[in-house]
């Protein structure tokens, strides 16, 4: 018997380039670049980000709300919100108990704990919100959104940092195909450009230190890249199976054709140095999609920017697509939204099948002659895409690849 | 009302988002629909704010914002020690 095809509905994405779908996805095509210097990094080594502009939230009982919850949560029931509209969906009548939740989060409520802990320093354990420990568990974005949107299926956070927004839709697949839910909610959100995690990372050697040109230091596969620009984002996906959209009336925007996932289990934090690991999830996210690497007409890379990480990815995309399809990334507009940037990336797939248009690369005149890959660079790229890979590798060596197909 | 109910009314619409016009001293924590969660961070903030111990007792489904009010005014005046910060 056939499986089911799973399809995307809705989607929704607040990101440092706006609020929605559609502005993202007008500065992304347009290769603007979101980067620039952050006030609250100043002192520190690497002093600027990709924020998300200020936003507001309309309803007013979910503004009393805001102060339990943190950044990385607000983000995500801002994303939801539009994604159940854009889906045509109204939890009031829905099947609440059919309805999951999965959203990824690599590092929960960063700020959170930061400013709480800086507050007991100063005056003392008394002086501790109630809130601190729901505002900063890393599932409070998915269990916040069931909340607000009486979504009463399963429901959990996928965490596997970078990697994150991609392991949450192929949860929500799993959910899908295996009959526990007739719609997810799934994505990614991340709010964690706070000084520890910031220094952390510049720690770490994965940021780039282009301080005096903020807004050009994201270059994925650039000769001359050195690092990640942090930023923040949240972004859903809202998923059915194909009979079920169809038997509300709704037309999929696209189908999340097959999912595939690995572990380089060879070092916390470096990638092997080929992809080689990384290239069992796209073969294994082709397999499940029913597709050879010659059908796959565009990647969406994971590049972040990383020399390492960067290098990696293009050596196993030469050697798994030969026949060059095209490919972007789009952290150099957005940055790197850690957790949630499988899920921006993924809505950004999808309209790129649903609208014949690979955005550019921003930021990049030209791949390193190194890397044998057709990187869509300055304008974006008319082409109608069939089928996409959409790339997520997180630290701990987890490796996610996603498949969409046109409709 | 005083200067404490000033407090309590700073306090609900800087942390907890409220509009003035949604508030009244003779409203109820129920009627401005603050759940068990909030109403212990209020009474926090309140500690915070007047140096007023509140316990749970005293932020109530039932206490209105006044008897609120009430209390922290009977507190400073029982006790120079205990002032507003």
């Amino acid at each position: 018997m056939s499986r089911p095809d799973v399809a995307v509905t809705g989607l929704g994405a607040i990101t440092p380039a706006g609020v929605g779908v559609e502005e993202t996805w007008r500065r992304v095509r347009a290769g603007d670049s979101m980067a620039c210097r952050d006030g609250e990094l100043a002192g520190l080594a690497v002093d600027f980000s990709c924020r998300v502009p200020e936003f507001t939230v309309a309803d007013r009982a979910r503004r009393r709300q805001l102060w339990r919850q943190d950044r990385f949560t607000q983000l995500a029931l801002t994303a939801a919100d539009e994604a159940v509209r854009d889906a045509g969906l109204d939890p009031r009548e829905w099947d609440a108990p059919r309805v999951g939740v999965v959203l990824g989060c690599g590092l929960g409520g960063a700020g959170t704990w930061e400013t709480e802990f800086a507050r007991m320093r100063r005056e003392g354990a008394e002086a501790v919100s109630s809130a601190v420990i729901p505002m900063l568990l890393p599932n409070m974005a998915a269990g916040e959104v069931a909340l607000a949107l009486a979504a009463r299926g399963p429901s959990l956070s996928a965490s596997t940092a970078c990697a994150s927004g991609a392991s949450a839709l192929a949860i929500a697949r799993d959910w899908l195909l295996a009959g526990v839910c007739d719609i997810v909610l799934a994505g990614g959100t991340e709010a964690a450009i706070t000084p520890l995690v910031v220094a952390g990372f510049h720690q770490a050697g994965a940021l780039s230190r282009r301080r005096d040109e903020p807004e050009t230091a994201s270059r994925p596969f650039a000769e001359d890249s050195d690092g990640f620009v942090m930023a923040e984002a949240a972004a859903v996906l809202v998923l059915e199976r194909a009979e079920h959209a169809r038997a509300r009336g709704v037309r999929p925007r696209a189908l999340l054709a097959g999912c595939g996932a690995s572990t380089d289990a060879l070092h916390p934090t470096a990638p092997h140095p080929e992809g080689a690991v990384a290239e069992r999830a796209v073969l294994a996210a082709l397999a499940d999609a029913g597709l050879e690497a010659r059908d796959v007409d565009h990647v969406n890379a994971h590049a972040t920017s990383t020399p390492l990480g960067d290098a990696a990815e293009a050596s196993m995309i030469g050697r798994v697509f030969g026949h060059g399809p095209s490919v972007t990334s789009a952290k150099g507009a957005l940055g790197h939204s850690l957790g949630a940037a499988g899920a921006v990336e993924a809505v950004l797939t999808v309209l790129g099948v649903e609208r014949s248009i690979v955005p550019p690369t921003a930021n990049v005149d030209a791949p390193a002659a190194r890397f044998d890959i057709d990187l869509v660079t300055k304008t974006a790229r008319e082409q109608r895409i069939a089928a996409a890979v959409s790339n997520s590798f997180g630290f701990g060596g987890h490796n996610v690849s996603v498949v969409f197909r046109a409709v | 009302m005083g200067r404490a109910y000033g407090v309590v009314v700073d306090i609900l619409v800087g942390k907890f988002q409220f509009t003035e016009d949604e508030l009244a001293p003779e409203a109820t924590l129920e009627d401005v629909d603050l759940d068990s969660l909030g109403r212990v961070e209020f009474a926090l903030t309140l500690r915070d704010r007047t140096g007023v111990p509140f316990g749970e007792e005293q932020v109530t489904l039932d206490t209105t914002l006044g008897e609120i009010a009430t209390a922290i005014e009977a507190a400073w005046a029982a006790d120079a020690a205990v002032a507003p910060r």
